[in-house]
């Protein structure tokens, strides 16, 4: 590890490179807008709710198919790296492999927190505008924040996941399947079979969350969902670490 | 000074059933300029990747600074590095990937502009990289090298795809560089590049090393007399009767190894023997090349 290095300047560095290449930007005006303008209509056909929460819920709609976008996000910040040959220049600049994962981890986490965090405050405003509940819809209601926070959570956890499967897989295409493959696509059709074994599967599998409902798949707690969702961004980011520190570039 | 040194001891990588490099023991020295030489696929860049920890080695060990360079504080300080021109993102513009470099090395923003207009990239400093063209590509590969103003730089084929002026433009930067006390290592498949550089030849084939000499040494044990006589055969005996090898030259002079100008005067004196010409050869690097490789090519073109 290199030592005389402060991490915050290897962090600093990766959010350089993350800010300086064109996907990065295609993928956070796509995920903005996306997911305002399905929250702005789904705030608009929910004339009222019987609780704030559940106002809050049918705005933040959005957010299930937006987090394709953090997936092509996260999966590109690393495996470009990969598929460039940039990942030369920046081993060679930051030997320490984990250091330089967890710096990427970082930028990657906190980008998606960040647009994710004035997404949900957007939707919550839409709510609060278009959908109407006896006594409002206040922002420090427990209900609206535990959906709103969810939502934070899930997609930064999902940047961070789909971070963690390109560094195993080094390959955009591979990764980006692999993601949505597990998050998307498994769910609904595990949902669908809807036998025991298929259902076990699909509560360790990590689905795109809206509040408390999973998007197209079996439902469970949205503690279950948290923690299921984490164990795999644990998974794969310290299975990627690992090849990485181990492989030859 | 000697803990500038590139040190590689024993060095092996093996790819499944293939040895890229073969138990390679050599020192870099500090104050010179070291030209990395072999045909393609010798282990050149393997070595290379091997010294930057980006190849982790089968067995033996490199060290930079004495210590293996994974361990190194701050790498970019000590060691600038080359190694592919295709290193970098091809939507990044060429201040954005010299300044992320900077920062993971927490170096000052300000060498970022210097070192872009060192290289005599000022007017594209802002234009994506994906529109440069391969000598565009080396100068920024040379710049980030020269990011962290170390004291070791590995420089892998930095000429290709260069023109005329930036090949010049690197051999002084190469010889500034050396001048100053840097350690320079720079490998090339093409012999000329080096004659003119390099003050130190590590030459490899194979992945094992077959010189590692001063650039006149290796010159010198080439180098030969030609001398010409009306009598040749009289000369050529009383050569050899003195130790030399003489090898008779399409044009009637007789090549001589094995003795110097006087010494081949001398024994034309003493056999009587009348000279016409008589001078000293020094062999090209190229053909002194030829002939420590020559069994060590991986990849030969069949003969027509």
């Amino acid at each position: 590890m290199s030592r005389g290095v402060p991490f915050r300047s290897v962090v600093v560095s990766e959010w350089t490179k993350l800010r300086s290449v064109r996907s990065t930007w295609w993928c956070t005006v796509g995920y903005l807008a996306l997911v305002a303008t399905t929250g702005w209509f789904g705030a608009a056909i929910t004339q009222s709710a019987p609780r704030p929460d559940i106002a809050v819920s049918s705005a933040l709609t959005g957010f299930g198919l937006g987090q394709v976008l953090v997936v092509v996000l996260g999966v590109l910040a690393v495996t470009s790296e990969f598929g460039t040959g940039m990942v030369l220049a920046s081993l060679t600049a930051v030997p320490g492999r984990a250091r330089l994962l967890l710096a990427k981890s970082v930028v990657v986490g906190a980008w998606c927190a960040l647009l994710s965090a004035v997404l949900a405050v957007f939707c919550w405003f839409a709510a609060s505008r278009l959908t109407a509940v006896e006594g409002g819809i206040p922002l420090t209601d427990p209900g609206v924040l535990r959906q709103l926070g969810l939502q934070v959570a899930c997609a930064t956890l999902t940047g961070v996941l789909a971070l963690g499967l390109g560094t195993v897989l080094r390959s955009s295409a591979g990764a980006m399947g692999a993601a949505l493959g597990v998050m998307l696509l498994l769910p609904p059709v595990l949902a669908i079979l809807a036998s025991d074994q298929a259902e076990w599967v699909a509560r360790a599998l990590p689905a795109f969350r809206v509040g408390d409902e999973a998007f197209f798949a079996v439902q469970t707690s949205w503690q279950h969902a948290l923690v299921v969702l984490g164990a795999w961004v644990a998974v794969s980011w310290t299975v990627g670490a690992a090849l990485l520190a181990r492989r030859d570039v | 000074m000697l803990a500038r040194v590139i040190e590689l001891r024993g060095l092996t990588k093996r790819y499944r059933s293939r040895v890229a490099v073969d138990s390679l023991t050599v020192t870099v020295e500090p104050g010179r300029v070291t030209g990395f030489l072999g045909p393609n696929g010798s282990g050149k860049t393997t070595t290379m990747r091997c010294i930057l920890g980006l190849s982790r080695p089968t067995a033996g060990t490199a060290t930079v600074l004495g210590r293996p360079y994974r361990e190194l504080d701050r790498p970019m300080r000590h060691v600038g590095a080359l190694l592919d021109p295709r290193a970098r993102h091809p939507g990044r513009t060429a201040h954005a990937h010299l300044l992320a470099l900077a920062q993971s090395n927490a170096l000052p923003r300000d060498r970022v502009e210097e070192v872009i207009e060192l290289v005599g990239l000022g007017s594209v400093a802002h234009e994506r990289v994906r529109g440069f063209s391969l000598g565009m590509g080396q100068r920024l590969g040379i710049a980030a090298a020269l990011l962290g103003d170390p004291d070791v730089l590995l420089l892998d084929e930095p000429v290709n795809g260069l023109d005329p002026e930036g090949i010049r433009w690197v051999r002084e930067l190469l010889r500034s560089l050396a001048d100053e006390g840097r350690t320079v290592l720079v490998s090339s498949h093409l012999m000329s590049e080096m004659e003119d550089t390099a003050d130190h030849l590590v030459v490899l084939g194979r992945g094992r090393l077959l010189a590692d000499r001063p650039m006149a040494d290796l010159l010198g044990a080439h180098a030969a007399v030609r001398v010409r006589s009306p009598q040749a055969p009289v000369l050529a005996s009383a050569l050899q009767r003195s130790g030399a090898r003489v090898e008779l030259e399409i044009d009637g002079a007789l090549r001589v190894e094995g003795l110097d100008c006087a010494q081949v005067g001398d024994v034309a004196f003493l056999a009587g023997v009348r000279v016409h010409e008589l001078g000293r050869i020094t062999a090209s690097l190229e053909a002194a090349y030829l002939e420590l490789t020559g069994d060590d090519v991986e990849y030969r073109a069949a003969a027509l």
